[in-house]
């Protein structure tokens, strides 16, 4: 029952969102009453130091865990109340995911690795261009212990437009590439994703590249500190 | 200053040994199943050698207390006087005659009013050779006194004190009891080596007087047996000299100590203790070895980083080695500890039990600490075998490599290269489980291994249940179209065949004869009971080799086919057919033509005419041939028919098929609670090997699999991938496993088979069947842990685990 057209929907709506851990005996609070409003469409980038939540922030809009307290609702639909069929249900069709050690299965190759998920979803016919739209038709056939580290991470993001999924996220996604490499892998999420009207959120830790956001939001300790519009500068005008 | 080395000696070491115990509790779970799998291969081990050691002590020590014979030789009658030639043959430390005759035991009363007695006359003062251990009561003092074997005593509820009454070719005598004894002869109850099912019910030693026995038997002053000790090493040397002396009397049989027939059938348990004893420790030893070989692989590739950096920070290659080496040892030793004392439990439990059986009189059950060492040491190899080479690949890593992560080597990728190509026909999704298979080498090693020695315990089990129990029925039903097996006092009573199948409620009667013979060929010779049986019969359903029921026509003979084969004859061939006691100065013998080769499991019996026989050997060697009948009747008039047979003083024994098999089934009851052991311990074998895979499987793929989900699959589906390598794994260690299965039944079946058993080594389709079905049963329960995992599996954390 979506009556508000989609590009009017938020991609992401918190309200008062916390989450608990328990480590030990000891009450962790990972999110302290997060409250954010995220438009569709943007790349947002969320930066903090380690521990200011940005992570639990990202796995709670991508379904992997839900929120103690609070609401949360990504293009309209809320996640708290999803059992663990509509959680998978809502991963599938609504987000993909680009880890920081790319997470390939490795016993696939490139081409199956994004054919993988774009069987999941009824794209088959998309796999082979999404990988070509990333550079990496050439090692379609390689196994991902035979491909760099930048190249995995190339399959990771095809792996995830593959989907066509309304909500990318990004933990990491150059943490474990070179300064030169990672640049690169941006640079094509940064494109691919603007070319699809994606919404993307990116974590990093990494203040320099939060220049990339369309909107950026500051955590620490937990809580959002700022919610504030991004340079939207492209992935090769950054410098280090 | 300490130098560094002494430093790294002094602190670094013990920290080591801090992280050997950590990454053991880490992997608590792994590593307790893995000392399950050594504390079973060396339960096992000490287990069933300790009870084959218990066993063979217990015997040797009543074989020793009682001076066993080394070399005995039976024969018609011989004067007494060749006990004093016997002495002279070199080597003979001892000998002694005795007079040995078969009758019956009449019981009125007891369930078995008529049974097979044999009476054995003894010294006054206790024998030098064959002596008894007397459990209760008291030896010899008078004529009229009596000991009797214990075994028979205890199933026919006789009691020091009570009277005994025997009969012999219809002369009777009554003997008070004065003792119970066990006898080294007879600790395994058979009459003689033609008889395989003990007979503890049916058959009765009676130890009279040998003045006594003499005059009852009418034999004088002759012996029927030589009994001999030998010095070590010379039995064979003195056996063939005792048969040359006993040549011209009529020589029944001879043998040394260890093919005494109830001796020999010992034999053929303790080995079979003693072949399972290393058959199974073997696998689940060699299992366990696969598996730690494995589970270090995994801590050597997990901890790859770890070791680069151990090594950066100056611990040498052989820290390195010996650290891991160390932890395959301490999983080992911690599995061997509880493995040894199970073992030494299970050594006293089933030597306990199967003595308990044999009602032995004396049980060793004291720890043999060679084998417990052996136990160790077989545990600690595995442990030090199993962790070589991952520790090997530990100790040679380059620390900055190490550091760097895992590299795969151009071998490995040019195979998974080649995988790829080969595997493209599956599904993408499908490719997943299919290439996993290949991707740990070790992992489907261990899968397959542990699916083989499990598929093979439970088919080799299942298969001598099996097999046994089709021998059995063959004996029973298939065979045997009779309910009662009579044996008359002389030829004269055949004459009341006619009488007892005019009985009311009696079917049929066909007569027999039964004549002990030894067949000859150019090849060699062979001794079996010839049984004479008439033409056209229809109550004795013998099988041939090809399949079809015998029929006996005069002048052939049809011959066992273990005995066939060691004859070489066949159809048609010619052989000679001989009285077993015939000498130079009474010689029965008769040429027969090999009729055909008969198939029977148990028991091995040449089938003649029954006329035929009679002439040409029965008659002429009576009373040491036997004339009797079967008897087809209701079934619900069995007891009454053998009450009155049993009261004919023209009858001398009775048996029913009701009785053996009652007698089969109580000596089958302990070998069910073996097959329920062996099963239980195939199951866990196979189960152990699919949960470790299982296990290392999902700890390996944790991050795959948790990415997979947080791509869009369902904990079902993700779980479903592992599933189907589990499966294609156990259907290969099945295509394995059960081929090698049905070849370790019939090596198995085929170590039992002597010239009086030989077992078909039979796998009814249930076998496969139950088999497919446990290790399906296996692989799903695993799979459903699995899942189980998977549900609960936080998915933030690990898609982050390290691979």
């Amino acid at each position: 029952m979506d009556a508000v057209p989609a590009e009017n929907v938020p991609a992401l709506v918190a309200r008062d969102v916390w989450k608990q851990y328990l480590l030990g005996d000891v009450t962790v609070n990972a999110l302290r009453g997060v409250n954010l409003q995220l438009p569709a469409g943007r790349f947002v980038v969320l930066v903090g130091p380690s521990g200011s939540g940005k992570t639990t922030m990202l796995n709670l809009a991508g379904g992997l865990d839900v929120p103690t307290k609070g609401e949360l609702l990504v293009f309209g639909r809320r996640l708290n109340d999803m059992n663990e069929a509509q959680l998978t249900e809502y991963r599938r069709r609504e987000v993909g995911f680009v880890f920081q050690m790319f997470n390939l299965v490795p016993t696939l190759t490139a081409l199956e690795n994004v054919r993988l998920v774009a069987q999941l979803v009824g794209n088959d016919d998309l796999a082979a261009d999404t990988l070509a739209a990333v550079g990496l038709a050439h090692v379609a056939d390689h196994l991902p212990s035979q491909l760099s580290g930048g190249e995995q991470q190339r399959v990771a993001i095809a792996r995830a437009l593959v989907k066509q999924p309304r909500l990318l996220l990004a933990d990491e996604p150059t943490g474990a590439l070179d300064v030169e490499t990672g640049l690169e892998v941006l640079g094509l999420l940064w494109h691919e994703t603007r070319k699809r009207g994606m919404t993307v959120m990116m974590v990093t830790h990494n203040t320099i590249l939060a220049r990339l956001g369309d909107i950026v939001v500051r955590l620490r300790s937990g809580q959002v500190i700022e919610v504030a519009p991004g340079e939207a500068v492209h992935p090769s005008e950054l410098t280090f | 200053m300490n130098s560094p080395s002494r430093q790294s000696r002094l602190y670094a070491v013990p920290m080591l040994r801090r992280k050997l115990w950590a990454d053991t509790r880490a992997l608590a779970r792994q590593a307790i199943a893995l000392m399950i799998l050594v504390a079973l291969g060396v339960g096992l081990y000490v287990g069933l050698y300790g009870a084959y050691q218990n066993l063979t002590g217990s015997y040797n020590h009543i074989y020793s207390i009682t001076h066993f014979a080394d070399a005995s030789v039976l024969f018609d009658a011989a004067p007494a006087s060749l006990v004093d030639v016997a002495r002279t043959i070199p080597h003979v430390r001892a000998a002694m005659g005795r007079v040995v005759k078969d009758g019956s035991i009449i019981q009125r009363g007891r369930r078995r009013e008529r049974v097979l007695g044999r009476f054995v006359g003894l010294p006054r003062r206790r024998p030098p050779i064959n002596d008894l251990v007397i459990v209760e009561g008291r030896y010899l003092a008078a004529a009229h006194e009596a000991v009797l074997e214990h075994q028979f005593a205890a199933e026919n509820n006789y009691k020091v004190g009570d009277v005994i009454k025997c009969s012999y070719q219809s002369r009777e005598r009554r003997f008070t009891i004065v003792g119970l004894a066990c006898s080294p002869e007879y600790l395994y109850p058979v009459p003689s080596k033609h008889v395989v099912f003990v007979s503890r019910g049916t058959f009765g030693v009676v130890f009279i007087d040998q003045d006594q026995a003499r005059q009852w038997f009418g034999t004088g002053r002759r012996i029927t047996e030589i009994h001999c000790l030998t010095d070590p090493g010379y039995e064979k040397e003195v056996l063939e000299k005792l048969e040359g002396l006993a040549h011209s009397y009529g020589v029944e049989t001879s043998y040394v100590q260890d093919d005494q027939p109830s001796k020999r059938l010992l034999r053929l348990d303790q080995q079979g203790f003693a072949t399972m004893s290393f058959f199974f420790p073997i696998l689940f030893l060699s299992s366990a070895g696969l598996s730690l070989y494995s589970a270090l692989g995994r801590i050597v590739r997990l901890q790859i980083g770890i070791i680069g950096t151990l090594r950066a920070c100056g611990f040498s290659s052989r820290q390195i080695l010996t650290q891991y080496i160390m932890q395959g040892l301490l999983v080992s030793l911690l599995g061997a500890v509880p493995g040894l004392a199970g073992g030494y439990a299970l050594s006293v439990w089933a030597a306990s039990n199967y003595g308990a059986v044999l009602r032995l009189p004396y049980m060793v059950t004291s720890p043999h600490w060679d084998t417990l060492s052996v136990g160790m040491f077989l545990a600690l190899v595995t442990g030090l075998v199993a962790a070589y080479l991952p520790a090997r690949m530990a100790a040679r890593l380059h620390p900055a490599v190490a550091m760097r992560g895992e590299v795969e080597s151009p071998r490995r990728l040019a195979f998974e290269r080649r995988l790829v190509r080969i595997t493209r026909l599956a599904t993408i999704a499908y490719r997943i489980p299919v290439r996993g298979i290949f991707r740990r080498a070790s992992r489907t090693l261990l899968a397959l291994a542990g699916i083989v020695g499990g598929a093979s315990i439970i088919i080799t089990t299942f298969g001598m249940q099996a097999s046994t129990m089709d021998a059995i029925n063959e004996l029973l039903s298939g065979t045997r179209k009779y309910e009662i097996d009579v044996q008359f006092t002389s030829p004269r009573a055949l004459s009341l065949g006619r009488a007892i199948a005019a009985l009311p409620h009696s079917n049929a009667f066909t007569p027999t004869v039964s004549v002990p013979v030894r067949i000859k060929t150019g090849w060699g010779s062979g001794d079996v009971v010839l049984t004479g049986i008439e033409h056209g019969q229809r109550l004795l359903h013998v099988h041939s080799v090809t399949g079809e029921i015998i029929d006996v026509t005069p002048g052939t003979v049809w011959i066992p086919k273990q005995l066939a084969a060691r004859l070489h004859v066949e159809p048609g061939d010619p052989v000679v057919v001989e009285w077993i006691k015939s000498s130079r100065r009474h010689r029965v013998w008769t040429t027969m033509r090999v009729a055909g080769i008969t198939d029977v499991a148990i028991g091995a019996t040449a089938y003649g005419e029954f006329h035929d026989v009679r002439r040409s050997l029965a008659d002429a060697v009576f009373p040491q041939s036997s004339y009797g009948g079967l008897v087809a009747c209701d079934r619900s008039q069995v007891p009454a028919f053998t009450h009155r047979l049993e009261r004919s003083d023209d009858v001398a024994l009775v048996s029913t098929t009701a009785d053996v098999e009652q007698e089969i089934n109580e000596q089958m009851a302990l070998m069910f609670i073996f097959i329920g052991i062996l099963l239980s311990f195939g199951m866990l074998l196979a189960g152990s090997a699919i949960h470790t895979v299982a296990s290392v499987s999902l700890l390996e793929r944790t991050r795959e699999l948790a990415t997979l989900r947080t791509l869009g699959f369902t904990a079902g589906a993700a779980a479903w991938l592992a599933a189907i390598e589990l499966c294609i794994l156990a259907g290969m260690g099945l295509l394995i496993g059960m081929p090698f299965g049905v070849a370790l039944n019939s090596l198995y079946m085929s170590s039992f088979t002597t010239e009086n058993m030989s077992f078909r080594p039979v796998l009814p389709w249930w076998v496969y069947l139950v088999t497919v079905l446990i290790v399906a049963a296996l692989v799903a329960l695993s799979s459903y842990e699995g899942m189980r995992r998977l549900r609960t599996m936080d998915l933030a954390q690990a898609t982050k685990a390290r691979e």
